[in-house]
């Protein structure tokens, strides 16, 4: 029963391929009145030793100019954090869930060329569904898409990510078909 | 749920359709098996006979017998007031007699009503709505089964016949009728086996419909069978941030697809009885109906 979704689009080869395909599906389950519009994404990497990356040690300046500069620059409003498990969020807002995206996947391909691409763990994208928070988590490992519904402070709505998880395969979206990689993600800071 | 008060059931006219349509498949193939009967030359008489002491048995000592095999105890109100209350219940929503109940200790790991779900009581009242809609929805069994008993019953005839010669007055067949006559039974047989179980299968969607009318509650048996199936048991509970980038990577072999398993299967693909719940769950709050598992 891991295995519930029908074969998607084939493995997408880089980050922006399997990202930008979360644009058509959250405007088309946003119409169908499926979900509620999220304003809010991140990016969730590990801590690298300081000095290492200087990107990383300057990280909101230089965000800052890669957000806000140039042409094509989303604007998209960021904040830095430190979470209680000692990874860091890049947490982004932006009204524009085209934009959003876009600053997720700048974001992660920045940390990616400047630091190393091994750090990124996931990239986050928050929603409301069938009434709860939920969320889009992005895992950079993978290049896969799975459903979150937390559920309290441990406990998850399984049977709703399930159902998540099928009207986003059914949207193009390349979601993890294995279930023994939808690894629970605690305490998102948005 | 709301109240006691009985609930109107409606059907699903294209799931009752698939059940004539296979109801009706199923007998012609056990016509096929009394011409089969007749030209092996068994007595009509005799089996006539046999099938009403085999219906009879069946109607009449079948439940004691699954009560036995499962080890299953009755239980009084007394003995097990809340889930007397909670079968009562359903069974007024369903305008039915009180059933019997009968509660057997189970020995394996595997989850059961009592142990699902952050809310127990939900999932046990959405399991008891499932089987007392099987039995409000009349169940088949007792004559699919007959007829099955009878293919058998005529397939080791054919064999003792053509181990130990024919009937009396029938010399004249060959062994090679006899053969035909008995890849035929087997033939019947098989194909009636798997009517059956496609029935069985239509049985349990419309069980499912029903008992979560009666309860109101179709998230709830979504839910228990969720648990049942042990579809999310495989979610990890570890947090993503523990997960080193190589063991995020791991490879696990890919399940292929269980169209010729489920064609043996008395129960329906797990996926899809949750997903028409979700589905009725969604019909039942309003909301927006155009998801539709695909399988």
């Amino acid at each position: 029963m891991a295995f519930l979704f029908k074969r998607g689009p084939s493995a997408p080869q880089n980050d922006w391929d399997a990202i930008k395909t979360i644009i058509p599906a959250e405007a088309h389950l946003q119409t169908a009145g499926e979900i509620l519009p999220g304003r809010r994404a991140g990016v969730l990497f590990r801590p690298s030793e300081p000095g290492k990356y200087p990107f990383v040690d300057t990280l909101e300046s230089r965000l800052r100019v890669v957000l806000n500069e140039g042409p094509g620059a989303t604007k998209t409003s960021h904040d830095v954090q430190v979470d209680e498990h000692g990874t860091r969020w890049v947490v982004l807002e932006d009204g524009i869930f085209q934009d959003l995206t876009t600053s997720v996947f700048t974001v992660g391909n920045a940390l990616s060329i400047e630091a190393d691409p091994s750090l990124l763990i996931a990239a986050v994208w928050s929603t409301h569904y069938a009434g709860s928070a939920a969320y889009w988590l992005y895992t950079y490992q993978r290049k896969t898409f799975y459903p979150f519904i937390p559920r309290g402070t441990d406990d998850r709505d399984h049977p709703a990510e399930l159902d998540l998880a099928k009207l986003l395969s059914r949207q193009g979206l390349v979601v993890e078909r294995s279930t023994e990689h939808w690894y629970p993600l605690w305490d998102i800071p948005f | 749920m709301a109240s006691n008060s009985p609930v109107r059931l409606t059907k699903d006219s294209g799931l009752r359709w698939r059940m004539y349509l296979t109801m009706l498949m199923l007998a012609g193939v056990y016509a096929f098996s009394i011409l089969l009967l007749i030209a092996a030359g068994i007595p009509i008489i005799f089996v006539v006979g046999f099938a009403a002491v085999l219906v009879g048995f069946q109607y009449f000592a079948s439940d004691r017998m699954i009560v036995r095999s499962t080890g299953a105890k009755e239980v009084t109100q007394e003995e097990a007031p809340k889930l007397y209350a909670m079968v009562q219940r359903l069974a007024q929503r369903a305008d039915m007699p009180m059933p019997k109940i009968a509660v057997a200790v189970m020995g394996s790991a595997a989850p059961n009503a009592f142990a699902m779900g952050r809310n127990p009581s939900n999932a046990l009242v959405a399991v008891l709505g499932h089987e007392l809609s099987h039995v409000k929805n009349r169940d088949v069994t007792v004559i699919a089964s007959f007829f099955l008993t009878v293919a058998s019953f005529v397939m080791q005839m054919m064999f003792f016949r053509m181990m130990f010669g024919g009937f009396a007055g029938n010399r004249n067949n060959n062994g090679g009728a006899m053969m035909m006559l008995l890849v035929g039974t087997l033939v019947v047989q098989f194909v009636a086996q798997l009517l059956i179980m496609a029935l069985s299968r239509y049985r349990d969607y419309g069980a499912d419909h029903s008992g979560a009318e009666l309860t109101g509650d179709p998230g709830s048996l979504s839910s228990a069978l969720e648990k049942i199936s042990g579809a999310m048991a495989q979610v990890p509970a570890e947090d993503l941030r523990k997960m080193t980038a190589a063991s995020a990577l791991a490879i696990y072999p890919e399940l292929k697809g269980h169209s010729v398993q489920s064609l043996f299967s008395t129960h329906p693909p797990i996926e899809d009885r949750i997903a028409r719940l979700r589905q009725m769950e969604k019909e039942m709050r309003g909301l927006p109906q155009d998801v539709r598992f695909e399988n």
